[in-house]
């Protein structure tokens, strides 16, 4: 009895620190796509910003990129009246639609990743925008991942 | 001293009887069992655990040297005869041009700031990266890439948006547990190229 509580101490051990490193490596997958996914949401705002430089020979800085809350997809082609998404993003894997394999807000199974593009404008010249990437890793518990970029209008 | 005092004080020298020795090595081969047992199953999931790391780590290197390239290419997926899906993309057979006017292709080719002329695309389950003809593996053994696609959006001269590529890569880590197998990673990032489109019949190209 005292061997077999010692192999089974020690198993508890052992499987629960397997356990806890399934889990973390899950978090840290999590934390990679929750960090890609800020990133596309900046990478979306200076594609906008851009258009707006190029499109219209540099005097329409902005227009599309208005300051305040939004939740950008990556075919968003203005914030304008597009408004935040407090829900969570949605994942589509199925095949051959326009939406298949893409994060979006229309199709697909909900996924854990809530993200929000802020746009402030310190100066007639600077934009900065803030994107936050929030999901839930347990009850009651959360993290996020905030990437932050500022565009000049250099035209 | 009586016979009785003299039988008192001898020291016993009774042994384990037969059926005593076998339980006995009964419990320890039992014990031993489960020991090695867990141990082996223990070292199996150290290895899956190692397996989803290299996913993830082979999953952030490979997208990091996307979007590095991408910033800086030009001509996404665009051949000289303007506005058309390249042949070398896989063409409309393998395309999707979206309601958008944007293109989905299993394929992203386009050249490098340098002038390379690089591809990526998945070869049975690897990312791989081909620049000018030559082929490398940018995903390990250990990563299986299940779907790979490109999304093009302004990479047509005279749209005025700079290219748009939304990069969708789901991987799961090589495994023969199919639990493990079955765990599908859904990475998507989109990187917005630091280049106007450039016009490859009006030498503005670099």
């Amino acid at each position: 009895m005292v061997a077999l509580a010692m192999i089974s101490t020690a198993f508890m051990g052992i499987a629960a620190l397997l356990s806890r490193s399934i889990y973390l490596n899950r978090v840290a997958t999590d934390e990679t796509t929750a960090s890609y996914l800020a990133a596309e949401g900046i990478e979306i705002m200076k594609n906008i910003v851009d258009f707006d430089m190029y499109g219209t020979g540099g005097t329409a800085w902005g227009t599309d990129t208005p300051v305040g809350l939004s939740s950008p997809i990556y075919n968003t082609t203005t914030t304008v009246g597009l408004g935040v998404h407090n829900d969570a993003l949605y994942f589509d894997s199925s095949a051959g639609t326009a939406t298949s394999h893409l994060y979006q807000y229309s199709a697909g199974t909900r996924t854990p990743f809530v993200r929000k593009v802020t746009v402030t404008w310190p100066s007639a010249t600077e934009i900065d925008v803030s994107s936050t990437v929030t999901w839930t890793v347990g009850p009651g518990a959360s993290q996020s991942v905030v990437d932050e970029d500022h565009f000049y209008d250099w035209y | 001293m009586t016979g009785t005092d003299i039988h008192r004080h001898r020291t016993p020298r009774q042994g384990f009887t037969l059926v005593e020795t076998l339980v006995s090595i009964g419990i320890f081969v039992t014990l031993v069992a489960i020991a090695v047992g867990g141990f082996v199953q223990a070292i199996h999931t150290q290895g899956e655990v190692s397996r989803l790391i290299s996913a993830q780590d082979n999953v952030s290197v490979s997208i990091e040297e996307m979007a590095r390239e991408i910033r800086t290419g030009f001509l996404f997926c665009h051949d000289t005869s303007n506005n058309t899906i390249a042949a070398r993309c896989g063409g409309v057979n393998a395309c999707t041009v979206n309601t958008d006017g944007s293109w989905t292709c299993p394929v992203l080719d386009y050249f490098t700031a340098g002038g390379d002329e690089v591809n990526y695309v998945n070869v049975n389950g690897v990312l791989t990266r081909t620049d000018n003809g030559s082929s490398t593996p940018l995903t390990s053994p250990d990563v299986k890439v299940r779907y790979l696609s490109f999304r093009m959006f302004g990479n047509q001269e005279g749209d005025h948006w700079l290219p748009r590529i939304t990069v969708a890569l789901d991987v799961s880590p090589s495994s023969s547990d199919p639990a493990i197998a079955s765990t599908t990673f859904n990475f998507e990032t989109t990187v917005s190229a630091r280049s106007r489109d450039c016009d490859p019949t009006g030498g503005t190209c670099p």
